[in-house]
Formats: structure tokens, sequence, C-alpha cells
């Protein structure tokens, strides 16, 4: 029994990093219907660059967390600019493929700067050795990564649905002609999407280096992308409290079938890709959507 | 038809002479042979992405984890069944093309029920799962160690040089290419363009769109599984590394390069992103950034590609080239004379060219709080064309949706010759005789005039592998069909635009385009939704001709949807009033429209 509780306990902290990420993902869609494929590789970029500078120049752990965040939302800022904006019109597919190319480019040049061999990020300290739950021992870097996924959601929730900026932005989502005709002002709307999502990679890369162990060029965009992306889909991609429920979900798929399978390595996926045709086939609008598509 | 078919496999035939000549006296290494091998499969298992996702269109992120599941077949075959070697390597290329074709019918389910982007997430599942476990089973993969496979004998001459087995790809590439042709220009690769644009038009010429894209994942999956077999007879020890998730991505980076659904593009692409780095090493670590960028690039600067701009440019040239004979021929529908219910097989069309009874019993839409049809009900006898007007947002478009299929009424039932037809899906009704327009013009604009015209008569031509793989039957009948569209296309006045796109012709071309298309597969009743709109009032005078002459020399049944009076009077019978989704009057056309009551709700008055 307290076996199953120590693994409940792992799966939850485990998702809340898959929740930050289906934060991102799902913000995008909502915003464009489109896939956003870079997220994970924007949260291997801020890893590097935190881990450039903790680990290689001896930093602070926040000055290298700062500017991993910085470097991603300039790459957001980038996605939003030059890729996004020229692309209004393209369809959400071609809109999907062009994130895919911003991912390798990301990945082409982190091999290209910071090598191919894998890096330790070192973990944030909280200056002590972490909470003790139903006895498994939560490492400070997870109880950072739930503070975050607490904050992020409860960020985006106040601005979406408080300020009149974030009811633009909702707005537009439904159709942006129409908003854009009632004043909602659109390239801000389109920044505050793309750079949004690439902080919420950025902090879910930051937390996810140290729970990964290494940290390597395309690092984030495998199995991590993959766990962000069927929490997307379990909550309902575009629903993004469902993407923070989704994401839970997940790290509990995860951690209960690492422990019902502990002899076969990778099974796992095969769960995860099942709950995904699952999903798909029987509730694609997310498992607790109401009505089905 | 034939230079696109025999091209590129009579090189390949040339390549396979001339290169064992070439590495046996020397003239080429054979690791500059064996590179090239690995640019042809990469450009064959590219092929096999674009069937996905540049002609269907749902984006494929698993196309390595194919590959691999065919590399492993082999793998299998070639160690555990101890055949004779080139016994095994036959065994081998049919097990590794079934099991890929397999696995994409599985990684394919949810195309049953769901559009585009999302198939993107079961290939993705697929792939991570396949590359996280299965490739990772010791007595499947042999893991790190990896797989050995003996290259063959065929024929008594051994395979085991680079410079001899390169045959093996490059007759494999020929293979790949003239399935492709035959696919993409067949029936299969049609109705795929079409769905792959607007599902519903698709389904409104009769294609079966979710068994479509199944098919259309299943051919691909094949292509990579065959190439899965013949990569592993190339790397000779198959290891799990080789078929990692990057790389399924990178193909799909490669594949929109080439430019989606051009078949040469993709295919030197594929090749040169493979082979260059091999050969000029300082281009390894700059690849993928390359690659990604002149992908961002493409996308944001011209979403089609390369190729799309060529095809742009030769529809210009096309359309210059042809104007002078427009003019030249007085066009006109009804020259043609509709075939005799003898004259073909019929079967195709639901048996008789005779119009048919359609019945439309208290049809009630309703979205969400909104009404848009009320309790409409109408009859439109064999043979008779019957209008149907009404102000904007009457629900006339919605009751047509209804008609063909696109929407499910809330209740109610339609009928055709007493057979009800309210659950069926809009191919079903299609193939039953009945055929459609769109007040937004229903054609794929990125397929040319005579594809259109092919695709219409989709439910008239056989499907399945018989028409894939060219069968006498399958050939005639497309013949037939391809002579029909040219009638057509010359009765319409546009013959000399034959292989032009729809999408470069004017609005009133395109509606005869449509028109044509409506009336290729010699429908029972004809479905006609504002087919003015949007034309300049002489183009909808010509139209107008065009629709009075199809009416008289086909006996079909016709409603039409008009705005236009003078159309409306010109060709129906009997006529029926919508308003706010109710029936408000019917009769005969001039009397209808001589009532008060529907002036008042044309033009907005109280009514009495």
């Amino acid at each position: 029994m307290g076996h199953i509780l120590q693994f409940t306990v792992l799966g939850l902290a485990n998702g809340t990093i898959y929740a930050l990420i289906a934060l991102g993902l799902s913000l995008v869609y909502k915003a464009t219907r489109a896939i956003n494929f870079a997220q994970g590789e924007v949260g291997t970029l801020a890893a590097f660059i935190a881990w450039e500078l903790i680990g290689r120049h001896h930093q602070n752990w926040v000055v290298g967390a700062l500017a991993g965040l910085a470097a991603a939302a300039v790459v957001g800022y980038v996605m939003h600019r030059f890729v996004a904006t020229p692309m209004r019109e393209a369809s959400r597919v071609s809109l999907t493929i062009a994130t895919l190319g911003v991912a390798f480019t990301l990945y082409g040049l982190e091999a290209k700067v910071f090598g191919s061999s894998p890096e330790v990020l070192p973990p944030p300290s909280l200056g002590f050795q972490g909470v003790s739950v139903a006895g498994y021992l939560l490492t400070p870097v997870y109880i950072y990564a739930i503070a975050a996924a607490v904050i992020a959601s409860a960020t985006l929730g106040v601005v979406l649905r408080r300020t009149r900026f974030g009811l633009g932005v909702l707005a537009s989502a439904q159709d942006s002609d129409t908003a854009r005709l009632l004043g909602v002002p659109a390239a801000k709307v389109s920044a505050f999407t793309w750079v949004g999502a690439a902080v919420l990679a950025g902090v879910a890369g930051l937390l996810a280096g140290p729970t990964q162990g290494v940290i390597y060029p395309f690092f984030m965009s495998g199995t991590l992308l993959f766990r962000g992306l069927v929490a997307a889909l379990v909550g309902g991609f575009g629903d993004l409290p469902g993407a923070v429920y989704g994401g839970l979900i997940v790290g509990l798929v995860e951690a209960y079938s690492i422990e019902a399978f502990v002899h076969y390595p990778g099974l796992p996926e095969v769960i995860l890709m099942a709950l995904v045709l699952g999903v798909l086939l029987v509730r694609p609008r997310g498992i607790l959507a109401r009505g089905a598509a | 038809m034939t230079p696109r078919l025999w091209g590129v496999p009579l090189a390949c035939v040339a390549l396979a002479v001339v290169l064992p000549l070439a590495g046996a006296a020397g003239v080429i290494n054979q690791p500059d042979i064996d590179v090239f091998s690995y640019g042809v499969l990469a450009g064959m298992l590219a092929l096999s992405l674009n069937i996905i996702t540049g002609y269907a269109g749902p984006v494929s992120l698993g196309q390595v984890a194919f590959l691999g599941m065919g590399a492993f077949t082999t793998g299998l075959v070639a160690t555990k069944l101890h055949l004779p070697l080139t016994l095994a390597f036959l065994v081998a290329v049919v097990g590794s093309t079934a099991v890929g074709a397999l696995a994409a019918l599985v990684v394919g389910l949810p195309a049953l029920r769901l559009r585009g982007i999302y198939l993107a997430l079961s290939t993705f599942a697929f792939a991570d799962a396949v590359d996280h476990y299965f490739f990772n089973v010791q007595q499947l993969t042999g893991l790190g160690s990896g797989i050995t496979v003996p290259r063959p004998h065929l024929l008594g001459v051994s395979l085991h040089e680079a410079s001899r087995y390169v045959v093996v790809p490059l007759i494999g590439l020929a293979l790949v290419w003239m399935f492709d042709v035959r696919l993409r220009h067949g029936r299969l690769g049609r109705a795929l363009v079409a769905l792959r644009e607007n599902e519903d038009v698709a389904a409104s010429f009769g294609v079966r769109v979710a068994w479509s894209k199944l098919a259309a994942f299943m051919a691909s999956g094949a292509v990579a599984g065959f190439t899965g077999a013949l990569f592993a007879y190339q790397v000779t020890v198959v290891n799990h590394s080789s078929f990692t998730f990057d790389q399924s991505l990178f193909y799909l980076i490669i594949v929109v390069v080439g430019g989606l659904g051009s078949r040469g593009g993709v295919l030197v692409a594929g090749m040169l992103f493979t082979a260059l780095p091999r050969w000029l090493s300082f281009l390894q670590e700059w690849n993928f950034i390359v690659a990604s960028l002149l992908l961002v690039v493409t996308l944001a600067r011209h979403p089609g590609g390369l190729p799309s701009m060529w095809a742009e440019a030769r529809d210009r040239r096309a359309l210059q080239k042809g104007q002078d004979d427009l003019d030249a021929v007085l066009p006109s529908m009804g020259r043609r004379r509709p075939p005799k219910e003898d004259e073909r097989d019929g079967s195709a069309v639901g048996g008789s060219a005779r119009g048919a009874r359609l019945q439309v019993e208290d049809v009630t839409v309703r979205f969400g709080g909104v009404t848009a049809v009320d309790a409409a009900g109408l009859e439109v006898a064999p043979g008779v064309r019957v209008g149907l007007v009404g102000p904007n947002g009457a629900g006339k478009s919605t009751l047509f949706n209804v008609i063909s299929g696109l929407v499910r009424p809330t209740a109610g039932r339609v009928l055709l010759d007493g057979v009800d037809l309210t659950n069926l899906p809009p191919y079903e009704r299609a193939a039953r005789g009945m055929s459609r327009t769109f007040q937004q013009i229903g054609l794929v604009k990125d397929a040319s005039l005579v594809e259109n015209l092919l695709l219409a008569q989709h439910c008239g031509l056989p499907g399945g592998p018989g028409a894939l793989f060219g069968s006498g039957p399958a050939r005639r009948r497309e013949k037939e069909a391809l002579e029909l569209a040219h009638e057509l296309l010359t009765d319409i006045g546009l013959a000399s635009y034959a292989e032009v796109r729809v999408g470069s012709l004017s609005g009133g071309q395109q509606r005869l385009v449509e028109l044509a298309c409506a009336i290729a597969p010699n429908p029972r009743l004809l479905l006609l939704d504002e087919p003015s709109a949007g034309l300049s009032p002489a183009a909808a005078e010509h139209l107008a001709e065009q629709l009075a002459a199809v009416s008289e020399s086909y006996s079909t049944s016709i409603l039409l949807i008009e705005h236009h009076l003078p159309l409306v009077t010109a060709v129906c019978d009997e006529c029926y009033v919508l308003d706010s989704g109710a029936v408000l009057a019917h009769g005969p056309t001039a009397e209808v429209l001589r009532r008060s009551e529907v002036a008042a709700a044309y033009l907005g008055e109280t009514r009495p």
C-alpha cells in the first residue's frame, strides 16, 4: 500500500512538469489551432543556457535560470514575429510543420554550440533536503515544479479571465477576425501567446533537466514532449485547466505502469500509446470534456 | 502520363547497369556507391511519407519507425527462419512490406474519427512506443549489437559488394516510383488530394473519406516497410540506433522542403539531405540547421514550396495560350448526348439515368439554440426541375446539406425513390446518383480540370488493388472516364485548360467546371446551390443558358437554390419558397414568384 502511495507521489510530482509543457502546448493550440512541436526544444535551450552559466561559469542558480528563461522568451518572440505572423493565412498543418523546423534549428544550434555529450544541470537548492511525503522524499526540484505549475496556471487563469487584454486573447482564440475588428490588438495577442508558451517551456526545461539527470540536445523533444502532448490531449487540446490535470494523469499512468512492468523497460511508452489511441478514438476532446466530438 | 511513369525507372535501370560495371572497373569507389545507395533508400522513405503527408494531408511523425519495423522483420527472417539466402531475401521483402502496412493501419485508425492534425499525435505515440519498447526487446533487435543480415545471391551473383548491391535499391526505387505514380494518378490518389483540401467536397463526390485515409496510411507503411527490408540488407547489421525518433521528424522536414505532394522534389530532397553530408563531412553538423531553416523560410514565404511556384507559372502560360482558343468555340453543354441506359453498365450511378424522386419530410435542424430549418418538407418528382428560393439565412443551404448528407437533421427524413437516406453518409448518397454543387464552388482547387472531372466520376470507377495495379477492366473504365472528362471540357469550352489547376481559373470558369463535374456521373438528382453566386451578370446569363441546355438534354431531377430569379424562371418547373427555415409557398414557378407574401419575405416587409 505504502508502495503505491510512493508511486502516486512520484507520478504527481513528474506530472507537474508534464503539466507545464502541456500548458504551453494548449496555449498555442488555443490561439492558432496548431501544435507547437518546438515546445520541447525551447525548454532544452533554456536548460542549456542555464547550464552554461551555472555549471560552467559557476554563477548563482537564479542568474542562470533567469538567463535561460530570457533566451526562451526571445525564441518565443522570434517564432511570433518570423513564423506565426507571416503564416497567419497558412493552414494549421503548415504552421505545425514550421514549428518542427524551429525545433530542429534549435537542435542543430545546440549540438553545434554546446556539443552532443550529456551535461548535468544542477537542481535549484532550497537549503534543505526536501520533504518526505508518504515515505517518498520529494527533492527541492519537485517542490519548485509544483510551485511553478500552480503559479503558472494561476497567472494564466487570472490574466486570461480577469484582464481586458486576456479576454482579448480568448476572443481571438474564438474568432480572430471578429476580435481584430473589435479592436483586439492581434499582434500583441500573438506575441503574448508565443512568448508565454516559450517561457512555460523554459520553466519546464529548467526543472526537467535536474529530474531527468542529464541534459543533451533534443532531450526534451522526445519522451518529455510526448508526455506533454498526451497530457494536453487527455485534458482536451486548448483547455488550460485540462492541461494541468492531464499532466497529473499522465504522470500517474506513467508511474503506475513503471511499477507494474518493472522488468519491461519502455513498456510504459506502449501504455501511453494505448492511452493516446483510446482518447483519440473515444473522447478526442479530452476525457472530461462535455459531449463527444 | 507516360514520361511521368517511365522516366525515373528507366534512369534507375540504366544506373543499375552502369554502377556495377563502373565499380568493378574501379572508376567509382565502393564507399561512394554505398553512400549513393543510402541516398536512394532515403529517397524511397521520403516518397512513402509523401503518400500520407503530401497527398492525403495528415502529418506522419513515425515514418522511420515503419522503416525500422520493416528492417527488423527482415532481420528476424534472415536469422530465425534458416532459409536459403535468396529465398530469405524474397520472404523478408514481402514480410517487411506487410508488417509496415499493418503497423500503419493501426496508427491510422484514429483517422476513422478525426480530421487532420490529431493524427500527428497517434503517429508520434507510435514512434515513441516503437523506439523505446519494441526496438529495445533483445530477442527482436539484438539491442546494442544489432542483427546481422547477410546479403543474398540473386540469380547466382553475389550481392556482397556495394557496387553490386546498389542494383537492389535502384530496382526498389523504380518499383516504388511506378507504384506512387499509379497511386497518385488513380482513383485513390485523386480522392486523397481532394480530401486533403476539403473533406466535404470529397465526400460529396463519393469519396469514403476515412477509408481513403486509412488506405493512404497502409500504402505509405507498405512502402516504408519495403524500404526497411532493402535498408537491412544495405547496412547488413540492423541496429535500433538507426531508427530514432528525431530521424522521423527530419524526414518530415525533408519532404516539406522537397515540396509536399511533389514526387520528384521529395525524391531529390530525400537523396540530397542523406547523401551529401556523408560525402561532404563539413555539412554534417549543418545538415539539420540548413534543412530546418529552409523549411521555416519556405513555409513562411511560400507555403506550397518550390513546386507550387512552378505549377503556378505553368498555369499562367497555359492560360495565356488557351485564351486564343477560348473564343473560337461557342460552347454548349447541351450538345453532348447523355449516354443511353444500355451504353453504360449503370451500376455505378444507381442503375438508371432517369430522374429520381426526392422526398424531404418534416426536416428540422437546430444548431444549439438556433433553429435553421423548421419542419420543412418538399418533393422533387422524377425529371422535374424544382427551384428553392428565399432570403439570406432562410435555411436553404442547410436544407441542402441535410439532403446531401453533410448535416444530420435533428428530426425528419430524406428519401430517394422511397428509400430512407437520412442516416447514410454523403458518399453513399453520391453512389445512389445524387450530385451537388456548392455555393463556394465545390472543386479541388489544387487539382487540374481533368482530375476534377475524373474525381466527379469516382463512384463509377472500380477501386481496390485492381485499380492500383492497373487491371484490364479498371484501365478500360479509367480510359472511358478520361474521354468523358475531355468531352465535357470541350462542351464548356475549356478543353485547352485540361491540365491547368482549377484554382487558376476565373470564378465563372470554375462554375462551368463545377457544373460539368456535377453532370459527369450522369446523376439522377442534381442539387445546385446558388450556381450564379459571385458571377458577373454576363457570366450568370451564360450559366443560365448552359443550365437550361443541361436540363433540356438530361432527364435528371434538379433542385436549384438561386437568388437570381430570371435563372429560376428559365430553368424551374416548380418552386418552393423558404423563409425562417419553413416552407412559405409552393407551386408552379411563375405563379409562386408573383405572390405577395413571397415579395414580402424577400423585401422584408411586414407580412399581412
